[in-house]
């Protein structure tokens, strides 16, 4: 079987549209997930839906009105949140409510406001990317690898310890609004092929991925940027293939990767749970001369140290219990 | 201007420089109603000074007054002898919260969470340099956990994720640090490793604010004590002779003080509750 699908044009767009999804979601994503905001993506696509209806009925060019409405949205919904009421959780579901009613409302009176043009944007059409829009669309994922990877230290910063971050005087409100800013960018690159109520699933579920198989941001980061790629790219191919929403394929491609990943890493640990005991605090390196006397253990040498036996273990030292 | 100077202060004259902190007749707090009121403090260069109360007697949020985490509602603060509204050297002030748990919802290194300490000594998209992880390196050693430098702080206890906080605060070569309840929670041997910490920090000349409930190992570094209740500061001097106890004597400990006190038995002996209250 030769790639057929790289016959057709819309086919062409659609994976370079899918490679720009599987780039920039998982590296916004992973400063939301480190804030513990893994919803605020689906709220954007909410209010992105209004932008997108206004586009389908005025101009015919949806995605430069959602991304307008996009970025007021994130722009709202951060200083919302800077303002830390209890009335804010309300107000962030009035709006996102408010932006896929009035969507769904709006669309309905446009001429070509069918059910299944709505579908396209709510989850994923291979064939609706137009040259335009992946022009729009490149460029918005420049924008947001940019400050992704540019500015990966302060965008870290804030999102581990935002009151620290405050004392230490990082301007944390323009850094809150600028990942805010790129988060909406994303839920507009990812409209055509992945759709406005499943990308946060691409922001989110990559992440969580990544992180079962790591230890460090940055290797969560590329990790997730990967699996994002595979799925994203991957999802897009089978649903030619198979005849399916792209978004939902995407998404449920991202799903069962996980559920894999988090039963595979399950299984590991309950192997590995052995007598693997690590020394509290230990400040101290042993080695020759170190005073510590040192006997023999089965196949290795422990240090005699205050009582307990310590074996040298990577970077670390096991206790082996009393000798 | 201050109304009354707290007893047994006088300020020093300022040698080698504006003080690190000068508040006066500083009030703070949330909402319509100061927590703390009619406060005048000074922190010089040099000193260690524990800053010593009850629960919600206010020392925390004086100290999240002094960092800009709480809105001045009255008063005039000076840091480093600048209006703190214009102040922008912000990292000369290395703050350590209060916080069991460093864990986002994403794994992060040792050697991540103490590198972003070291931002704003840099201008946005300026990577690290040599010196820089050099330094960020130091802070990691200061605080004895090279050997754990790459695990992810969610493997490491709690004790030894308050030291992290520490490297991150040290890791932008702070002038002072201030330090919420550095001990509070952490088990006896993770605070022998904190004391000694802090030691070695006294003894290169650091300067330190400690915020704390009581002072447990770190008392013999401390060379003047604040003591606050109802929001106002009480006694403001050198440490006592006597301990903790001599600071209750003034009655400064009795009164709303309801917090449980079975996990502190230790402390609470050397303040002398354990028998009758002065």
């Amino acid at each position: 079987m030769t790639l057929d699908l790289l016959h057709y044009g819309f086919m062409q767009r659609a994976l370079l549209a899918a490679l720009l999804v599987g780039l920039t979601a998982p590296s916004v994503g992973v400063y939301i997930v480190q804030r513990r905001l893994a919803l605020i993506g689906d709220g954007m696509g909410h209010v992105a839906l209004a932008g997108v209806a206004l586009g389908v009925l005025t101009t015919g060019q949806p995605v430069l009105t959602a991304l307008v409405a996009a970025v007021a949205g994130a722009v709202v919904i951060e200083l919302v949140r800077a303002r830390g009421r209890t009335s804010g959780d309300v107000a962030l579901a009035i709006m996102f409510y408010g932006g896929i009613a009035a969507g769904v409302v709006i669309i309905s009176q446009a001429p070509g406001g069918t059910p299944a043009n709505l579908n396209a944007y709510l989850f994923g059409a291979i064939t609706t990317t137009s040259r335009t829009d992946l022009l729009v669309f490149a460029a918005l994922a420049v924008v947001v690898l940019t400050m992704t990877v540019g500015l990966a230290p302060r965008l870290f910063a804030v999102s581990n310890d935002e009151e620290y971050a405050r004392a230490a005087g990082l301007p944390v409100l323009p850094i809150n609004l600028l990942l805010a800013v790129i988060t909406a960018a994303t839920v507009v690159i990812s409209m055509r092929v992945v759709g406005l109520l499943l990308i946060s699933a691409l922001m989110v579920v990559p992440v969580a991925t990544g992180q079962l198989l790591v230890g460090s941001f940055r290797a969560t980061l590329a990790l997730a940027v990967g699996i994002g790629l595979v799925v994203s790219v991957g999802g897009t191919a089978t649903s030619y293939y198979a005849n399916t929403p792209s978004g939902g394929t995407i998404v449920l491609l991202a799903v069962a990767l996980f559920a894999v990943t988090a039963s595979a890493t399950a299984a590991r640990a309950r192997l590995r749970r052995d007598t693997h005991d690590e020394a509290e605090d230990h400040l101290h390196r042993h080695g020759e001369g170190c005073g510590h006397p040192v006997v023999p253990h089965d196949d290795h040498l422990d240090f005699v140290h205050d009582g307990h036996r310590h074996a040298t273990h990577g970077a670390h030292y096991d206790e082996h219990g009393d000798p | 201007m201050p109304v009354s100077q707290p007893p047994n202060r006088h300020d020093p004259p300022a040698e080698g420089g504006a003080p690190v902190v000068q508040m006066r007749g500083v009030a703070v707090g949330y909402g319509d109603r100061p927590a703390i009121r009619d406060v005048d403090f000074r922190l010089d260069a040099g000193e260690v000074v524990a800053l010593l109360g009850p629960n919600g007697a206010g020392k925390s949020t004086l100290v999240r007054g002094l960092l800009g985490l709480a809105p001045l509602m009255g008063g005039t603060l000076h840091l480093f002898g600048t209006p703190a509204a214009r102040f922008r050297e912000r990292y000369r002030l290395g703050y350590v919260p209060q916080r069991h748990t460093i864990v986002g919802g994403v794994p992060s290194t040792v050697w991540e969470v103490v590198c972003s300490g070291r931002l704003p000594r840099k201008r946005p998209f300026a990577p690290l340099n040599a010196q820089d992880r050099d330094i960020v390196a130091a802070a990691i050693d200061t605080v004895g956990l090279t050997e754990r430098t790459r695990l992810s702080v969610a493997k490491l206890s709690g004790g030894q994720q308050r030291r992290v906080l520490i490297a991150r605060a040290l890791a932008a070569e702070p002038d002072v640090l201030v330090m919420d309840e550095p001990t509070a929670g952490v088990d006896a041997a993770n605070q022998e490793i904190l004391a000694a910490t802090l030691r070695e920090l006294v003894a290169r000349g650091s300067t330190l604010l400690l915020v704390a409930h009581e002072l447990g190992p770190l008392e013999p570094l401390i060379n003047r004590v604040v003591v606050m209740r109802d929001g106002r500061i009480r006694y403001d001097g050198p440490p006592l002779v006597g301990g903790e106890g001599a600071y209750h004597d003034q009655r400064l400990g009795d009164g709303d003080h309801h917090h449980d006190h079975a996990a502190h038995l230790r402390g609470a002996a050397s303040l002398g509750l354990t028998g009758g209250r002065p």
